[in-house]
């Protein structure tokens, strides 16, 4: 089963963020993908953002949401890469600035690190405006098109860490 | 930039024509009240690039062109990128002396 996790928690910076999600031992260069960004510039990018709405003191300057594919994926990186950028977009309602990278290094369980901008481009705050089960919906269609496991539930989670 | 948690309030008597000035001023740069007033104690002015916010949603709109384009070598999208990045670094740069 996959996992979708919304964080909570942003103790690190837009670019000390990027720079967790641009880990060599991690990742690689084409696993790292942008949506309405530059992938390699991201953090300077959000904070450009942020700067022309003056939103520059946030208490968190960004969404961090991790998916994490079932074991053994039976897939090419590529693929992989290509199925975390539909999740992507199926992560935000708006015009807003995604990181997105898939560590695939030195892991069980393959996944995907989201950085999503906490301001869009027309300016708001990014509001989860749907429940976690649409997107878990919307992130099941996905997963569905190519033949994958859909998302645990928390209570499938804790079902299975019982047993 | 520093992440505050916002967790005080500051009440803040005015005069109406006070009031309604401020408002003004925040409704024109597409911010709050207080967003504006504490905007401007912390920085002492607010920086205006004009087009900016059309030229962040004419960046967002090319950068997703940009990557439908990568699969083709031909294209020199590494460089393209490289320069809207570069100007998106000096007005950076130049919102940044602002303050």
């Amino acid at each position: 089963m996959s996992i979708l996790k919304f964080e909570n928690r942003t103790p690190r910076s837009l670019s000390e963020m990027q720079a967790y999600m641009f880990d060599t031992d991690k990742t690689s260069p084409d696993a790292v993908f942008g949506i309405g960004i530059d992938e390699n510039y991201a953090a300077e990018q959000m904070e450009f953002v942020q700067r022309m709405w003056y939103r520059e003191d946030l208490a968190h300057e960004y969404i961090q949401v991790i998916f994490a594919f079932d074991v053994d994926i039976p897939l090419p990186i590529s693929m992989i890469v290509r199925i975390c950028r539909e999740i992507g977009y199926a992560l935000i309602s708006d015009q807003r600035q995604v990181l997105g990278a898939v560590h695939y290094k030195d892991t069980d369980k393959i996944h995907c690190h989201y950085m999503i901008n906490y301001v869009g481009m027309d300016g708001s705050l990014y509001r989860q405006n749907h429940s976690i089960y649409f997107y878990r919906m919307a992130v099941d269609k996905i997963l569905a098109q190519y033949g994958l496991n859909p998302i645990c539930s928390n209570t499938e989670i804790g079902m299975r860490q019982a047993s | 930039m520093k992440k505050m948690n916002k967790d005080t309030t500051i009440i803040l008597r005015a005069s109406e024509a006070d009031k309604e000035a401020i408002q003004e001023e925040a409704k024109e740069l597409g911010m709050s009240m207080s967003s504006y007033l504490l905007h401007i104690a912390k920085h002492k002015q607010v920086n205006i690039v004009p087009g900016g916010r059309e030229l962040t949603e004419a960046l967002y709109k090319l950068y997703e062109t940009l990557s439908r384009l990568e699969r083709y070598p031909i294209l020199p999208v590494t460089e393209v990128k490289d320069t809207l990045h570069k100007g998106i670094e000096k007005i950076n740069s130049a919102m940044e002396e602002g303050k």
